[in-house]
């Protein structure tokens, strides 16, 4: 999602600028491995679904990132494909530090 | 409401002749509908208004792909992209805009979507298609070009104030291709050079084309220079389909022996016009095909550019195309 914060526009206002993965972007065999084992620590053995899993979904892509990289750290999240380039390509990081409103 | 069109006349010739009659009668109030895949953004976000549509889609003598005299191709404007891509023709002999074609945006809008009205888009910076008073809209001021502002899809070569750039694929590979469009109004036909037609801002900040008020695009001449030459096309973008690139490189070689004798290195959604890589294409021209040459091409490719704050990364990028294009061409 993209917003220009000094004018207060937002960018994603369609379906072709939010971007949505389409099945052009999955990968050809998807491996899932988490389904039929019980959470030992749980009394029923059950797991979160849902919101547990994007914490997980996110440290194992910058993790799959940081090991492609050869050890590099974004420290950030989202990485975005144009840092990965920047870096590769031995350019200076184009993207700041993450903005946290304070107020 | 933002899926409700205003109301406007709608008129559907079904001639090229009846068309001309109208666009002449109405002249600027005339909005000029092809497969509508633009028009339709801009209508039903009311983000502009018209006071008549004259849609072309009933034309039949705008659609379909005939050869010429000299061994080149003449494509109807009104042909879809999905004809485009899988026409035996295009792809015997200008395999480029085939895949050119095939590569924009998805099934459905290539079924639609049309060479002529492909060709003609209006740009999408995001900014310009929110309805902001920018340069490119009559303003004075770009809201890209600004240090928080959101330029990432902008351009990084040949801006003019508006840092916009060009979202076509086909004019991409059509500026590979030397081809050249048919321009026909009420006074006459002009034939202009695709390169001429399509204009970045420094000639006009409100307008991507040369298109003037009552004439019509009603052909896209390929001539036969590049028939069957050895082609590259890629498009990268932020997901594989039904997006508009960050960088496309669209190639064309032509070999004498083991060495390149012409070249064509054009790069999309870098510039607000498809951009010839002239250094890189000089670069290249008398050498063979090889890491080497690749390497030379690249590292003069995008001399010169002006990244904007979120951009950088089309450097590299560029970069890296015109090495995979010099290396991995296919074809005759």
């Amino acid at each position: 999602m993209v917003y220009d914060p000094q004018n207060g526009l937002p960018a994603s206002v369609g379906f072709y600028q939010a971007k949505p993965a389409t099945y052009g972007d999955c990968p050809r065999a998807m491996r899932v491995t988490a389904v039929d084992k019980p959470d030992p620590s749980s009394p029923l053995g059950t797991k979160g679904i849902g919101e547990p899993l994007l914490g997980c979904a996110g440290s194992a892509l910058l993790c799959a990132i940081s090991d492609a990289l050869g050890g590099h750290v974004f420290n950030r999240t989202p990485v975005v494909a144009d840092m990965i380039i920047n870096h590769v390509a031995g350019r200076p990081p184009t993207h700041g530090p993450l903005q946290t409103n304070c107020q | 409401m933002r899926d409700m069109m205003p109301h406007f006349d709608l008129y559907q010739p079904d001639s090229v002749a009846a068309a001309l009659e109208l666009t002449s009668r109405l002249d600027e109030q005339a909005w000029i509908l092809a497969g509508g895949q633009d028009s339709f953004d801009w209508l039903k976000n009311r983000t502009r208004r018209t006071a008549a549509v004259v849609d072309l889609g009933a034309i039949d003598e705008l659609k379909g792909v005939r050869e010429s005299a000299g061994g080149g191709l003449e494509i109807g404007a009104l042909t879809t992209l999905t004809d485009i891509e899988a026409h035996p023709l295009i792809r015997e002999k200008f395999e480029l805009l085939a895949r050119a074609a095939g590569r924009v945006a998805s099934p459905q809008i290539r079924n639609a979507g049309t060479l002529g009205g492909n060709l003609c888009q209006d740009t999408r910076c995001w900014y310009y298609r929110h309805g902001v008073d920018c340069y490119r809209a009559g303003g004075n001021i770009c809201y890209a070009d600004t240090p928080e502002g959101q330029n990432r899809e902008h351009a990084i070569l040949g801006a003019s104030r508006c840092v916009a750039v060009s979202p076509s694929d086909t004019a991409t590979a059509l500026t590979a291709l030397d081809a050249s469009v048919v321009l026909r109004s009420r006074a006459g036909e002009r034939i202009v050079p695709i390169s001429e037609f399509l204009v970045g801002p420094a000639i006009n900040i409100r307008a991507m084309t040369t298109l003037r008020p009552g004439e019509i695009l009603t052909t896209v001449r390929v001539p036969a220079i590049w028939s069957g030459a050895m082609f590259y096309f890629e498009k990268v973008a932020d997901r594989a389909a039904w997006d508009f690139a960050l960088v496309s490189i669209a190639a064309a070689f032509r070999m004498d022996g083991k060495r390149v004798a012409d070249a064509r290195l054009v790069a999309g959604a870098v510039a607000c016009v498809p951009w010839r890589l002239h250094a890189a294409e000089r670069a290249v021209v008398g050498r063979e095909r090889s890491e080497d040459s690749a390497e030379r091409a690249a590292s003069v490719a995008v001399d010169g550019a002006r990244p904007l704050n979120y951009n950088h990364f089309k450097i590299p990028l560029t970069e890296n195309l015109v090495r995979r294009a010099i290396r991995d061409a296919q074809g005759a």
